[in-house]
């Protein structure tokens, strides 16, 4: 496979990485993989490099790319919310590889708020054939709660931490200690995320599935430990799409950031197994030269 | 400011870096070839470095930034690392500078293990004249108790919580901090030493960390013995490697500042 880098968009001021399969066949769609979070477009512990690498071999063109001010990749010019300028990066990102790889359809991927970006684009673009959504959003079932509070009923630690850090006195206590952990490291941790009501999401899936757009949703059972915890939760949470051209995967023993090289050989694998959906087609000759 | 991401020939494979040509007019020939860090310390940097970069472009010297071999957007698997192949690295990315670029002489910026690279590195580099060691590590097996030390804090942190799903457990992997560590990688660290007591074209370099370190003040020592005009300086948010969680967005001004300044003034 071969790895070029590429700069796109008005004054090429998005950049990234295309890594094409080896030389003959290709899927029939693309592959446009996100930033998660801030992290530059390798992803957390180069998880990024290793998943567009493993796409690649199983056939997809594929282009990491730094949304606008992160990475490598400059502001806008504009103000745009973030939101809208990501739907329009990732629609510039599709242009780039229509461009290059003659390609026109295309599947997005995203980490965490990557995955929040790749289903607005999915909805506003219909070239958007598939989506991967790792860590996006989820939703709790009575079963969740069982086995969330269930085993730590009988744990001291829990009902210290319970006392002691989430108690409201706990909490104002805390706004007078360090900023360190116990580690001596800085700390400042990411906002909580918001996930939108059931129901728009519901709707969300219904638009996209009707579409016949295909979904690989991904929760780690680390990362997402506060929202979602047992595999089948999310077809206990949304029965109706049992049928519908959605796969799920629970990566138990994985935390957000894929620190072990099981975790992100894990992901890489479910994004390899799941590109069978995918059509082959005759790789073309690439359109143009980007750099 | 003009920016050029591009693979050049590494010993191994294609190494990735980012050209930042120094602002046209500026009549310099100097260059500078920015080692970042490994493993989370290179994320959580990532935003600082090419900030530097730019800056550095701006005051009139060529600079590029790279990824070494198995690591970033360069070829390789992380399984694939070796500390001599990176100090090869070093010395590639110093010729891809030159070669791209008519500078006369080189300074190395280096931060942590990056600093211990570039360090390694530059005597085999006659047009090498300045460092600037940020944070730097020295003593390889320091360094691997350290990042053991925190990898042992990390697992017993998720030790509930592997255990509930797997009960085999994890510690019989090499995972270091998110970089798959093999045997010999481990065995290299070990023996490592960044200093070999060689100068070759080094005449000046800038000791930059948070809070002054023993190790520091020994490698300190240990320049200055070779000839090589040391500039200590403890600058507060040096310590950006150690920043967690939302670090990749910020920038340690005081540093970053200093080290332009000197880079631009006093390296020569």
């Amino acid at each position: 496979m071969i790895e070029s880098p590429v700069r796109f968009g008005n004054r090429e001021y998005l950049t990234g990485i295309v890594t094409t399969p080896p030389a003959g066949l290709a899927r029939d769609a693309g592959l446009v993989i996100l930033n998660a979070g801030l992290v530059h477009r390798v992803g957390p512990n180069r998880v990024g490099v290793e998943v567009a690498r493993k796409a690649a071999g199983a056939g997809f063109v594929a282009l990491r790319f730094d949304l606008s001010n992160l990475g490598d990749s400059r502001a806008r010019a504009d103000s745009l919310p973030v939101e809208a300028s990501a739907v329009a990066e990732v629609r510039l990102a599709m242009d780039e590889l229509a461009r290059t790889h003659g390609l026109d359809r295309f599947v997005v991927f995203g980490i965490c708020s990557g995955a929040e970006h790749a289903l607005r684009a999915g909805l506003e673009d219909s070239r958007v054939v598939g989506a991967v959504l790792v860590d996006g959003y989820a939703y709790r079932t009575p079963a969740y709660y069982l086995r969330y509070y269930g085993p730590r009923l009988f744990r001291r630690a829990a009902w210290r931490r319970l006392l002691f850090e989430k108690s409201p006195l706990a909490r104002w206590l805390r706004r007078f200690g360090s900023d360190q952990d116990g580690n001596g490291h800085l700390t400042a941790q990411p906002p909580k995320r918001r996930f939108p009501p059931r129901a728009r999401f519901r709707e969300t899936l219904a638009t996209l599935t009707t579409r016949g757009v295909e979904l690989l949703v991904v929760y780690t059972g680390e990362g997402m430990a506060d929202q979602y915890n047992y595999d089948g939760q999310f077809f206990e949470a949304f029965p109706e799409f049992r049928d519908r051209p959605v796969e799920v995967v629970f990566l138990a023993a994985t935390d957000h950031l894929f620190s072990r090289q099981r975790s992100r050989a894990a992901l890489a694998g479910a994004v390899e197994r799941w590109a069978d959906r995918f059509a082959w087609r005759e790789a073309p000759e690439r359109v143009s030269v980007t750099i | 400011m003009e920016m050029i991401p591009s693979y050049f020939p590494g010993g191994s494979g294609p190494l990735f870096g980012v050209r930042h040509p120094a602002a046209p007019g500026t009549g310099r020939r100097r260059g500078a070839v920015l080692c970042q860090p490994l493993g989370p310390e290179y994320v959580r940097t990532h935003r600082a470095f090419r900030h530097l970069a730019i800056q550095l472009a701006n005051r009139g010297i060529d600079v590029l930034r790279f990824d070494y071999y198995g690591s970033g957007d360069s070829a390789g698997e992380a399984t694939e690392a070796s500390l001599e192949r990176w100090v090869d690295d070093v010395c590639t990315a110093a010729a891809e500078l030159r070669r791209t670029r008519a500078v006369e002489e080189i300074v190395l910026v280096g931060l942590r293990l990056g600093a211990a690279l570039a360090l390694a590195a530059a005597p085999r580099l006659r047009d090498v004249t300045a460092i600037v060691l940020w944070e730097p590590v020295d003593d390889g097996r320091e360094h691997l108790a350290e990042l053991l030390e925190s990898q042992a804090r990390w697992e017993r942190r998720k030790a509930w919580f592997d255990a509930r799903w797997d009960r085999a457990g994890w510690n019989g992997t090499n995972d270091l901090l998110g970089f798959p560590a093999t045997p010999a990688f481990l065995d290299e660290m070990r023996a490592f030493r960044a200093w070999t007591g060689a100068a070759g074209g080094m005449r000046r370099a800038l000791l930059v960390e948070g809070e002054s370190h023993e190790g520091t003040l020994r490698l300190r020592e240990s320049l200055a013995g070779a000839g090589i005009d040391v500039s200590h300086e403890v600058v507060p948010d040096a310590r950006i490697w150690n920043v967690l969680e939302r670090a990749s967005a910020l920038i340690p001004r005081a540093t970053v500042d200093r080290v332009i300044e000197w880079c631009s003034t006093e390296a020569a």
